[in-house]
């Protein structure tokens, strides 16, 4: 590859051009990938053309875009199901790409793609393997908890804190392989009888208008639903009481919580009745690992 | 039952009749947008307008990345003026090894928050801070950046400057864009908000039967001969801008020791925005409820590919697709359509014969020797060697001006892309010597700069128009030769 000079000069240019002409007619092959058959003739072509023999060749047979896996052995579905998640949470991808079943090369052809992929994932952070389950066929689940970093944020949802995931491996080639994705997912959530305890701290904060204090108790920075509700405590002085948690189901303005974090929302956020002087609001929280923790606030319905 | 239960409810019987059409047609499962495609042109605010990247001209050793948004907007446009969308994902992509497929990926989300709820007003007295109370209808957004399977929150709660409205409303706009300038902390930079459309191209004229002014004489319909005018001059666009070390972009995360040689030194980069599948409108005037998985419904990295390119049948299609997957899309870009109209729109005027490997080369692989990367997997993505410096003279025509820092090695703002691809498709480039002649490569709409003047400093997209001062489209183009 030609060293390309900061300032270019028309010597310089030229010779790129020229460069860039035997690209054309070498080079080029790449391009010819996408040669269909019967592509047209070249006739009166005036770009020079050649056709690769592997018209349209996958990447997956490029150095670098996901040659093919290297086999990875386990002796068992349980060794088989460790070994691909904690090759997952070390970052040894090309590992698990390894370990992964037919099904799963088919929809990732290449370790890029797989590994693009992972970051829709939790991250894992320890694994624990349990039982294993034979389903015939040369299949077995495995149960396994795993750990991840918690998190609540508008491009994961929720990433509980831990986990309860079944996972299918298959004999398949002689040797134990995995699925790409868990056949069931059961997150392990904070009792709910620790949410007032989070959202009372929270109001004592806003009583003394302490906005930063309370942002501490937040999940993130932004705190979704009516943006004057959480002022209300600051302005209204006296008695304010934190009732016993519901389900997200009673929300009145669930679509900021549903456009942030997903449909899934409704299986883990809860609502907290708070009750001042004058006014009355919930204040939606969801579990941070093992805490509660703010998302924001909803109207009490006027009903 | 509950209006969340209800909600629920319809939304996943949507999604299952979605889901049963999809599998009934085969066909793309993404509504697509941008306005070069039918379905994206319903949909502005996930229409990825324009894709910029380029060795940043005051800090060579970073990288800025530019998507646009939202198609000409209207800067008079209120009282809701124009805004991202929270129901969208917009991304910026990087693909470091040629593979086509994304290493890296900045993903931004956007909240709006109205602090007042009875007021009509945009604004309830002049905007002097982005906390001013006065400010009513705010945006916030997070970042993530995704790399090697793994997604990091950069930063949440970042305010979005409010829109250029007039004198009495944003007196200092300028001051209340800068407070918008965010560090992140992967030690890059960060802009989101309204700014003029950087693009400039003679719209009214191309789209009507491909028409360059200048050459209105030698069209088969012929006009007298006229100076461009830029279609896009006047409007404004949402810009998400970032700013990113160099060597957080190459490969082995080290920077360039070879300079333009180095291997690692191309990058591709487009831009992308996602919409969960299933919107549920609410009978009672709520905001939609958006459900299911994320689908992508536009991408962009090479100017005017998907635009002129891409047959109609198959754009939101290209949109909703990914770079790796397109050798599918192949024969539109060795057999361009416009490149065929030339001959016809223009008598007398040859192109270089099918198949087009010179247009294949610049659109989808890269130039050898300037930026394409090592077993480069064709697919369209602006491609560039951030090894090259900055020019202290820019060209406008970029390579073809003999400017190696400009287009198509990566694409800057006031790059005129519209003209070297003319001229491409036309063959007006060394790459076939036989056709680069006059008029093949003197060809242009005769718009050659932008109407407002770009910033030396990010985020370098120029300041929106005002809306007081608004006279969208009717600035005329700079130039009078093409």
């Amino acid at each position: 590859m030609p060293v390309i000079a900061a300032r270019p000069d028309r010597r310089r240019l030229l010779r790129l051009v020229g460069v860039g002409v035997v690209g054309i007619a070498v080079g080029v092959g790449a391009t010819l990938a996408l040669h269909g058959p019967g592509g047209g003739g070249d006739r009166g072509a005036s770009v020079q053309r050649l056709d690769l023999p592997a018209a349209a060749a996958p990447a997956a047979s490029r150095p670098g875009a996901g040659a093919p896996a290297a086999a990875v052995r386990a002796g068992s579905a349980r060794a088989a199901v460790r070994r691909f998640l904690q090759a997952g949470a070390a970052g040894d991808l090309d590992v698990a790409y390894g370990l992964l079943d037919r099904a799963g090369h088919t929809r990732y052809p290449t370790l890029a793609r797989f590994t693009r992929a992972q970051a829709d994932r939790a991250a894992v952070t320890a694994v624990r393997v349990g039982a294993e389950r034979r389903a015939g066929d040369g299949r077995a689940e495995v149960t396994v908890t795993l750990a991840h970093p918690p998190a609540i944020d508008p491009f994961a949802g929720l990433v509980p804190g831990r986990t309860v995931e079944v996972w299918r491996a298959s004999r398949q080639d002689g040797r134990w392989r995995v699925a790409a994705e868990p056949v069931s997912v059961r997150a392990e959530l904070p009792g709910d009888g620790r949410a007032p305890e989070a959202v009372t701290a929270w109001v004592q904060r806003l009583l003394g208008c302490d906005r930063q204090g309370a942002a501490a108790l937040q999940a993130g920075a932004e705190l979704y639903g009516p943006a004057d509700l959480a002022g209300l405590p600051c302005r209204e002085r006296g008695r304010w009481t934190v009732a016993a948690p519901q389900g997200f189901d009673a929300a009145v303005e669930p679509e900021a919580f549903v456009a942030a974090f997903g449909p899934e929302v409704g299986s883990w956020a809860r609502l907290v009745p708070v009750q001042g002087p004058g006014t009355r609001f919930s204040v939606v929280v969801g579990p941070l690992g093992d805490a509660w923790r703010v998302l924001g606030t909803d109207p009490v319905s006027a009903r | 039952m509950s209006k969340f239960r209800k909600l629920m409810t319809v939304g996943g019987l949507a999604a299952t009749l979605a889901l049963v059409s999809v599998v009934g047609t085969l066909a793309p499962s993404g509504a697509s947008s941008h306005r070069e495609a039918l379905q994206i042109a319903q949909d502005p605010v996930a229409d990825n307008t324009d894709t910029y990247a380029f060795v940043s001209p005051d800090k060579p050793d970073t990288v800025t990345l530019v998507g646009n948004w939202i198609p000409l907007e209207e800067p008079a446009g209120g009282p809701n003026f124009h805004n991202f969308g929270d129901d969208v994902k917009y991304t910026l992509n990087v693909d470091n090894d040629g593979d086509a497929v994304d290493d890296i990926v900045w993903e931004f989300r956007f909240t709006t928050k109205v602090q007042n709820g009875n007021t009509f007003l945009y604004n309830t007295g002049p905007i002097t801070s982005l906390n001013d109370p006065d400010f009513n209808i705010r945006q916030t957004y997070s970042v993530a950046k995704v790399e090697h399977g793994r997604r990091t929150v950069l930063a949440s709660g970042l305010p979005v400057p409010p829109a250029n409205i007039g004198p009495r409303s944003t007196p200092n706009y300028e001051q209340l864009a800068s407070a918008a300038v965010a560090g992140l902390s992967d030690g890059s930079k960060v802009f989101a908000g309204p700014r003029d459309d950087p693009f400039f191209v003679d719209l009214g004229s191309v789209f009507d039967l491909a028409g360059l002014r200048p050459f209105n004489q030698a069209h088969l319909i012929p006009r007298p001969t006229e100076a461009g005018v830029d279609g896009v001059s006047g409007y404004n666009t949402h810009s998400i801008v970032l700013q990113v070390p160099v060597k957080e972009l190459t490969r082995d995360k080290k920077a360039l020791s070879g300079g333009a040689g180095d291997p690692d030194a191309v990058i591709g980069v487009y831009a992308a925005s996602w919409r969960r599948q299933t919107r549920v409108l609410s009978p009672s005037g709520n905001n939609p409820l958006s459900l299911g998985k994320w689908v992508q419904v536009s991408r962009l990295g090479m100017p005017l590919v998907n635009e002129v390119v891409i047959p109609l049948a198959k754009k939101d299609r290209f949109n909703a697709s990914e770079p790796a997957d397109d050798a599918q899309f192949g024969k539109f870009v060795l057999d361009p359509e416009p490149a065929r109209l030339i001959p016809v729109l223009y008598p007398g005027v040859k192109v270089p014969a099918a198949p087009r490997n010179d247009i294949a080369t610049i659109f989808l692989t890269g130039i050898p020797g300037l930026n394409q990367p090592r077993n480069v997997v064709p697919s369209e993505m602006i491609r560039l060697n951030m090894g090259i410096q900055p020019s202290k003279n820019p060209s406008p025509l970029g390579l073809l001006g003999g400017d190696m820092a400009g287009f198509p090695n990566g694409r800057r703002l006031a790059d005129d892309s519209t003209d070297v691809e003319l001229r491409a498709l036309a063959g007006g480039t060394p790459f076939t010597p036989d056709f680069n002649i006059a008029p093949n490569n003197k060809l242009g709409d005769g718009v050659n700069t932008n109407d407002t003047p770009f910033l030396n400093q990010f985020p370098y997209v120029g300041t929106p128009h005002q809306g007081y001062a608004s006279d969208p489209h009717y600035v005329r183009g700079s130039a009078t030769t093409p």
